[in-house]
């Protein structure tokens, strides 16, 4: 009697043990799941903030509010554990900072090049200035050989 | 009968009818209109810009391309708000890889501006060195050139300051004519031109100096020219009387003794001025002589007539030609000391004239002397 008692209390140990194990594996997956997101959305949360403090930002503030928009909205989706939602806004906000880097990019070395074309024509102009001023120094340098030569020859 | 004939008749809204539900149906089975931002992002993906974005960024390109298949696919099931999303995405993606390009485009431009600077510098570099070489030939040349110029001035000075010798010279004997009162036009100008040489030698004009001390120095002599003639008039009818005078003062004050006056003109003796027999004069005598050379220098316009006289010892003619050695060394002197030789007459007269008692030992050696006559010829 006491050893078919026994064995049925091991029994139950492993049923609950099993039930537990499926009740408890499942939310511990959500967990990892969501903070994952959190993490993504904080790693874009300060991609932004870099973003916003680059060089021509302000050209692209309206992308830059948008895409802020979307995380925090999918900051609030992971807290109804609405992932799927929370995917679609990730992925709108990625590309979306993606582009936005990339524009400031190219605003970046447009003006770069710009400066710098603006440099050469400076350089340019400098050069020019000198040519000129060359030409003119050996001119009279010519006007005072002849002179001295002409002194020379008693003239 | 007539039932088919109905029904024959209503055949073609039957028809009709058939078709429309047919493509109502049809319709309905159908995928969705393209969204818009489909038909954009195709619109995109047909852009000319398309090829160079390819080889700027081909994996951007890449995804636009999955995005454009995923909202295509979304669509043809129907899920139309599924597809804009994905076209959107595409979209952003399309123009993230347009931007990449464009930004090559610009690292492109910058670099190329950057080699331009480049070389440009190196030639502002270039240029650099060759004007500091020029400048420096330059301050030489012009170094050498000031050197001939200074050279050349003060060798124009050194000509003005001969010239101006000259000038002033010859205004000495323009002044020395009286020219100022008697050529007053030509002095007074020639003070001017004067002047005026000294106002361009003050101011550094060396070249107007030299052109006006020539133009004075020549008025200078034509003032002398014109007042000359006058002056020797004038000084020839007024003075003679003064001058007779001046000649008596300068030969008693010379040789400190009363000189004598006849009417040949002033007569210097000068006793015991040789030894006996001899025709050297005494070493302490030569005094006398220089007295007579200053007043025969002093008055040009008179003839020096020399005398000799011995005394009475000796015979007539050892003594006449004693006397006349005499004469003549006394007048070689004259000569040598710079008085005209043909103003200077010399005659021995021997023991002639005596002019101290031969009779007493203490005047007779007196006799041994030489008398000067200086007589006024104008």
């Amino acid at each position: 009697m006491s050893r078919r008692l026994h064995c049925d209390y091991k029994g139950f140990l492993l049923i609950l043990g099993a039930f537990l194990t499926l009740l408890v594996l499942p939310s511990l997956a959500a967990a990892d799941e969501a903070q994952g997101y959190r993490e993504q959305i904080s790693q874009y949360n300060q991609k932004v903030v870099k973003l916003r403090a680059s060089e021509n930002a302000a050209q692209m503030t309206a992308d830059l509010n948008q895409t802020q928009s979307w995380l925090d909205e999918a900051l609030v989706q992971v807290g109804k554990e609405e992932y799927n939602a929370v995917k679609a806004l990730l992925r709108r906000a990625e590309v979306q900072l993606d582009y936005i880097e990339m524009e400031l990019e190219l605003s970046q070395m447009k003006a770069k090049a710009d400066a710098k074309e603006a440099e050469f024509m400076e350089v340019q102009t400098r050069a020019g200035q000198l040519s000129n001023e060359l030409d003119e120094l050996t001119a009279k340098e010519a006007l005072l050989q002849n002179q001295v030569s002409g002194k020379a020859n008693g003239k | 009968m007539a039932q088919q004939r109905t029904l024959l008749a209503a055949a073609p809204q039957w028809s009709l009818a058939l078709l429309m539900v047919l493509t109502a149906a049809l319709v309905a089975c159908g995928p969705p209109p393209k969204p818009a931002e489909l038909q954009e992002l195709e619109k995109m993906r047909n852009d000319s810009f398309t090829a160079q974005i390819n080889t700027a960024a081909p994996k951007l390109l890449e995804q636009a391309d999955k995005f454009h298949k995923m909202a295509v696919t979304a669509w043809q099931e129907g899920d139309a708000p599924r597809a804009a999303d994905y076209a959107w995405l595409g979209q952003l993606r399309y123009k993230t890889a347009k931007s990449k390009a464009k930004s090559l485009d610009e690292q492109a431009r910058y670099d190329e501006a950057a080699a331009k600077v480049t070389k440009a510098n190196q030639e502002v570099e270039v240029n650099k060195l060759k004007i500091d070489g020029l400048n420096k030939s330059i301050a030489q040349l012009e170094q050498t050139v000031a050197a001939y110029d200074q050279n050349a001035s003060m060798k124009r000075q050194s000509t003005v300051d001969q010239v101006l010798l000259t000038a002033e010279g010859e205004r000495e004997k323009a002044k020395a004519v009286n020219a100022a009162e008697l050529a007053a036009g030509k002095w007074n100008f020639a003070e001017n031109v004067m002047k005026l040489t000294q106002e361009h030698l003050t101011a550094g004009r060396v070249d107007e100096a030299l052109k006006s001390a020539e133009e004075a120095k020549v008025a200078y002599m034509e003032a002398y020219a014109v007042a000359k003639p006058e002056f020797d008039k004038a000084s020839a009818s007024a003075t003679r009387a003064e001058r007779e005078k001046a000649l008596y003062v300068a030969a008693s004050s010379a040789f400190s003794v009363d000189a004598l006056q006849d009417q040949r003109g002033v007569v210097v003796v000068m006793p015991r001025v040789f030894d006996l027999n001899k025709t050297t004069v005494l070493e302490g005598k030569a005094f006398m002589l220089d007295a007579a050379v200053k007043i025969a220098t002093d008055f040009p316009e008179t003839t020096v007539m020399i005398e000799g006289y011995t005394q009475s010892k000796g015979s007539d003619s050892k003594n006449l030609t004693i006397s006349q050695s005499r004469a003549d060394s006394v007048r070689d002197y004259l000569v040598q000391k710079g008085v005209d030789p043909k103003r200077c007459v010399s005659s021995g007269y021997g023991e002639e004239k005596p002019r101290y008692d031969n009779s007493s030992k203490d005047d007779r050696g007196k006799n041994d002397r030489v008398e000067v006559v200086f007589v006024m010829t104008k």
